[in-house]
């Protein structure tokens, strides 16, 4: 019987991992994540899992432990953050390339400088070129259910990618929430054993993993890639609903939210949706079609299915917990105009889309916030111009 | 070289999934001078096949037989090398 | 012992068909080390020349599992792989031993690579990371040199730090006396011997002479350094040929008031308090006809009666002590114990074959130095036409005697051997046993006319007229073995006078050219080749060693069997392991591609590269060269050094030498430990 437990989302991810048992765990702390590693080490040491796990001397090092331990064909996990992440950024890239289903719970931290440990999705932004899927969470349980299902997605035939799975820093990572956690077996007989199909333990046929491919090669090797990604949406769809038998929990590639009769719509990511979803559940009562989309899946980013949920809007508010400096505006936001553009308004968007660049840094987004946001909409909608394309919400002026 | 393919046919992940079919690329032709034994000499110590960085001595049944000239770059390391002087390197005929 | 044949039958584990340079030292490393190893194995590669040279798609030179993923991280690529296979081993998902093993370029190793190593090494995974190490890198005078400096003539190994030592000045050509920096010991060495009529030193090839350099017709001549072996017979060096006038030597003797136990009695005797020209005379005879036995208190000569040399001792002896004597036939003795200490402390030594001239007896003043060597003529010398003939059984007098006749207007030519055979009679003695013994034969000096024909005697003598220096011609070089050596570092004018020839001092190189003040530098004023700070390299071995596993090695591919017997001790020591192994490249380095095993063996034979393993901590060296060749030779065969062998350079180059002796050295003691 799945039991409902008060736990942090370290600690659920940490569960998760445990009732995962993979066969190798490499992992370095830093925070917000230090808590996964912490626990899960204690399982380890308890003897409650099968998983070698090894501390290495850094998250360059980390990755690179996980990447020859998955092409040594098992189930293999980390966890990292913030500068962690930024620290194996070259790997990142070589792990999806050499298509090796590793699985990394990543506690969103903003990158330095300057030094800051608390929650924006700058880490995660930054790695969406990898080739990595990335899938965010908004609560606990999301944390939880999200790892869970990313073995069964990363280990996919079709897929075999690397998965992300974020949870905010410190708002999830180290808040305490009831969720409730699924029974040991149920888990393991949900993901399976993973055989996989090479290793470089297969002594009767030895292989090569990261030869040198020039100009002749390289390019279809990346097309190869580029064709994978177009699959991870249905099969993260088809693990969802697999999800949902053992759970009663439904997960799709996205969230809506009172979004079918909505005018004022805002996309947001994370733990900012929750509090989100309460301003619209506020301005309902006030009798505003208030509507909200919260992106599950990042990468691959299901374009056209956005676009499409979006489409009937009146406005349309991006919120970004982080900034691209230099570019259209946050990625949310130049992700949803390209889709939009792509997949309903070829000629030109009629939908006036604004972005919000908010929480940087761990700087708090509460319920005025939002309504401030729904608000600066109905007032684009009433006089069909917008003031700002792009603003900080929250910054002193 | 062998045909390039599309792809749709490569392996994934860039792996090379056939060990060893370096063998199909000859690098012979890279050869000025190539490796001549006199088997009159020969002691079969061997030392010409340790010191080999092709794998380009042809070792049968404990004896120094030939060379694989399909992959001997003429480096020479064999002829200096060779305790007896038994091989010469010689101008490639081309 | 590997068999090779038996290595040859595994099956090729890389195979041919790579792209490396024809004759590269990397796979033949990595054959060796694959022929070590049982299957099945798994390798990570860092990224470098055998990572790209093996596997260019859709080839792949590999016969085994290999996984390269960056350049910085294959000891925790290969980590990773083997903690995968001791949790599937532990599931019970995998039966068979695994070998892993991890290559990476000293590049990839050393510097980026080094973390990923150490959390390797320190986590104790059973992986072996192989460096293949394609980036090796990168002026002694004999212990029996003599050296003149203000305390008189001193052995090399005599000298202390700070003590005064002359030294020629190059900008006025006078002696000066500078003070010594630093005594260095540079362990065994080959040395040669270089020979003039004059004068001969023991030195390595790469220590510098002063040489005059003749630039010919209408242009000024002037001195440069350089190094003996550049030295040829019929150059000009720089000797010394006088010193200041010294002054009376003040003994600093102390009477005892006791005798020993064996001692009837004292037997008071006056002894003098300083030097003079009648003691020195004296003390020439004893030189050669007298002994001490401390332990009767008795001093003898061998003085037979009625000869002249009796007489004039007796009359020195009366004049200067007083005292009874004892007499015999052939001997006389005088019973004192303060006489006998008093000799003794003079530091003549005892025993005909090790009697030296102690160090003071240069410092004298020049009457008291030729009373000295007309005593010591009385005794061993004869005359013979126009010449003297100084006999002596010990070699270091000689030695020492040839360098005090040339400051006292002497000229001496060599030292000669000569055997004689028991009761032959040598002087006015017959001889106990045989012997080898040696002589020097030497005249008055006669000084040239150098008013009449000043240019002539220039052209003879460069330093004709200088009051302390000449030139002489060198005669011959010959190397003659190795020998212990040591050197040192006198300040500003950076030499000294080592047996008489003015010779370079270690470390700081200066041209004869440059001006003071540029000295510190090694590179030559005004030219832009310099040789940078030779930086050396880390020690990444001992870095590794210092991890405490179980083992960790260094091999060369020339020494294959060696190589092989390290690979197997490593793959089975049951922790982590580490092997650097010198992979010559001939591009880098500029040789011909055939040469490749040949260096790696001369790298080993130099002891640039030396051999050895720490196996838990213990050191063993495996193989030591049967003739250390100079690391000249190493420098010699590669292109990549030819900067070196310029004349400014030529410090430098005694400089390695000193660090390749000085950590051979300290890797012998760390065997002994």
């Amino acid at each position: 019987m799945p039991k409902i437990i008060a736990r942090t989302g370290d600690d659920a991810v940490a569960e998760a991992m445990r009732q995962i048992n993979p066969d190798v765990v490499v992992a370095y702390p830093i925070t917000p994540q230090t808590e996964i590693v912490q626990f899960f080490s204690e399982f380890v040491a308890q003897g409650r899992v099968k998983t070698e796990f090894i501390c290495p001397e850094s998250e360059h090092s980390a990755m690179s432990a996980c990447i020859g331990a998955s092409a040594a064909g098992g189930r293999v996990m980390t966890a990292t953050s913030s500068q962690g992440l930024a620290y194996m950024w070259e790997l990142l890239y070589i792990a999806s390339s050499y298509r090796l289903p590793i699985v990394m719970p990543v506690v969103n931290r903003a990158l330095s400088g300057p030094i800051n440990i608390h929650c924006d999705h700058s880490d995660t932004m930054g790695a969406r070129d990898s080739g990595w899927i990335q899938i965010f969470s908004e609560n606990v349980q999301e944390s939880y259910d999200n790892t869970i299902q990313a073995i069964r997605i990363a280990e996919h035939k079709d897929v075999l990618l690397p998965v992300m799975v974020t949870l905010d820093g410190f708002i999830i990572s180290h808040a305490m929430e009831r969720f409730e956690m699924l029974d040991d077996e149920v888990v393991q007989r949900f993901i399976g054993e993973y055989k996989p199909e090479y290793s470089l333990l297969d002594k009767e046929h030895p292989i090569t993993y990261g030869p040198l491919q020039l100009f002749d090669y390289y390019m279809e090797q990346k097309r190869q890639q580029h064709e994978v990604m177009k699959s991870v949406a249905g099969i993260v769809l088809e693990v969802a609903k697999d999800f949902e038998k053992i759970s009663k929990r439904k997960y799709g590639l996205f969230e809506e939210y009172k979004m079918d009769d909505a005018e004022l719509g805002i996309v947001v990511l994370g733990s900012s949706a929750g509090t989100a979803k309460t301003v619209v559940d506020m301005l309902r009562k006030e009798g505003v079609r208030a509507g909200l989309l919260k992106i599950r899946v990042f990468r691959p980013f299901p374009a056209a299915e956005i676009a499409s949920s979006l489409s009937h809007l009146k406005a349309i508010a991006v919120l970004d917990r982080s900034d691209t400096f230099g570019g259209l505006g946050g990625p949310v936001f130049e992700e949803i105009c390209g889709a939009l553009f792509n997949y309903q308004f070829p000629d030109g968007c009629r939908i006036p889309v604004v972005n919000y660049i908010y929480g940087l840094g761990g700087r708090d987004i509460n319920l005025d916030h939002i309504k401030k946001v729904y608000m600066d909409l109905a007032e684009i909608v009433q006089t069909g111009k917008i003031k700002e394309l792009v603003q900080y919400l929250g910054v002193r002026e | 070289m062998s045909e390039e393919k599309g792809w749709r046919e490569i392996p994934r992940g860039g792996m090379i999934l056939e060990p060893g079919n370096a063998r199909k690329y000859e690098t012979g032709s890279w050869r000025t001078f190539k490796p001549v034994v006199d088997f009159n000499k020969c002691i079969h110590c061997l030392f010409c096949w340790i010191y080999c960085p092709e794998s380009a001595i042809i070792v049968k049944e404990n004896k120094m037989s030939g060379f694989d000239l399909a992959h001997c770059k003429g480096c020479g390391i064999c002829a200096k090398e060779c305790p007896k002087k038994a091989i010469e390197m010689v101008k490639e005929e081309k | 012992m590997a068999n090779i044949k038996e290595l040859s039958k595994k099956p090729e584990l890389l195979t041919g068909g790579h792209r490396l340079c024809a004759g590269c030292g990397a796979p033949i490393v990595i054959r060796q080390v694959l022929a070590a190893t049982k299957t099945p194995v798994v390798i990570a590669n860092a990224t470098g020349c055998v990572e790209v040279s093996t596997t260019i798609y859709p080839y792949t030179a590999w016969n085994c599992s290999w996984i390269h993923v960056a350049f910085e991280n294959a000891a925790a690529v290969i980590a990773g792989v083997e903690t995968m296979y001791r949790s599937l081993k532990k599931q019970g998902k995998i039966s068979d031993e695994y070998r892993f093993i991890a290559f990476g370029g000293d590049g990839g190793t050393y510097d980026i690579g080094i973390q990923a190593l150490s959390g390797m090494l320190e986590r104790g995974h059973q992986c072996l990371y192989v460096c293949y190490n394609n980036e090796a890198y990168m002026n002694c005078l004999s212990n029996s040199s003599l050296i003149m400096t203000k305390d008189g003539l001193k052995k090399i190994t005599e000298i202390k730090k700070g003590e005064e030592i002359y030294a020629f000045d190059q900008k006025t050509y006078d002696l000066v006396l500078k003070k010594c920096t630093g005594i260095f010991d540079n362990g065994v060495k080959k040395v040669y011997e270089l020979e003039t009529l004059h004068h001969s030193i023991k030195a390595t090839g790469n220590h510098p002479f002063l040489v005059l350099k003749r630039n010919g017709r209408g242009k000024e001549n002037e001195f440069i350094w350089k190094t003996l072996e550049e030295i040829k017979p019929g150059d000009e060096i720089v000797t010394l040929k006088n010193l200041d006038e010294g002054e009376s030597f003040k003994f600093k003797f102390r009477k005892v008031k006791k005798g020993n136990y064996k001692v009837a009695h004292l037997n008071e005797i006056d002894l003098p308090e300083i030097s003079s020209p009648d003691l020195m005379k004296y003390l020439g005879i004893y030189v050669g006809d007298g002994w001490i036995r401390n332990e009767k208190g008795e001093v003898g000569f061998a003085l037979p009666e009625n000869s002249k040399e009796r007489e004039i001792f007796l009359q020195l002896h009366s004049k200067i002590f007083g005292k009874k004597i004892r007499k015999d036939k052939n001997y006389v003795y005088i019973n004192s114990v303060n006489l006998a200490n008093f000799i003794e402390s003079l530091g003549f030594n005892k025993g005909a074959k090790n009697k030296i001239i102690p160090s003071w007896v240069f410092t004298l003043p020049k009457e008291e130095r030729e009373a000295f060597i007309e005593g010591l003529m009385l005794s061993d010398g004869y005359k013979i036409k126009n010449s003297f003939r100084y006999v002596s059984a010990s070699k270091d007098l000689l030695r020492t005697l040839r360098l005090l006749l040339q400051i006292t207007d002497y000229r001496v030519g060599k030292i000669h051997q000569q055997k004689k055979e028991k009761g032959a009679k040598c002087v006015q003695r017959e001889l106990l046993k045989d012997s080898t013994y040696g002589y020097i034969c030497f005249s008055k000096r006669r000084e040239w006319n150098i008013r009449k024909y000043p240019n002539q005697y220039k052209y003879q003598n460069f330093l004709i007229g200088n009051k302390y220096f000449e030139t002489e011609k060198v005669k011959s070089i010959k190397l003659i073995g190795e020998e212990p050596t040591l050197d040192l570092r006198v300040e500003d004018e950076h030499n000294f006078i080592a047996d008489g020839i003015v010779v370079h001092n270690t470390g700081i190189q200066r041209s004869g050219a440059t001006p003071k003040g540029a000295d510190t530098t090694t590179s030559p004023v005004g030219k832009s080749a310099t040789i940078g700070k030779m930086q050396e390299r880390k020690d990444l071995t001992a870095i590794c060693a210092a991890h405490n596993v179980p083992y960790v090695a260094q091999a060369s591919p020339a020494y294959w069997n060696d190589l092989v017997t390290k690979v197997e001790k490593a793959l089975n020591c049951g922790g982590p392991s580490f092997i650097n192994i010198l992979a010559p490249c001939h591009r880098g380095w500029r040789y011909n591609p055939e040469d490749t095993i040949q260096i790696a063996r001369l790298a080993v034979q130099t002891c640039i590269w030396p051999l050895y393993e720490v196996e838990n901590g213990k050191y063993k060296i495996t193989y030591r060269p049967k003739e250390k060749k100079p690391v000249i030779e190493w420098f010699r065969s590669q292109g990549r050094f030819r900067h070196l062998f310029k004349p400014e350079n030529a410090a430098i180059l005694e400089e390695i030498q000193n660090k390749v002796d000085a950590d051979w050295e300290k890797l012998q003691k760390l065997e002994s430990l």
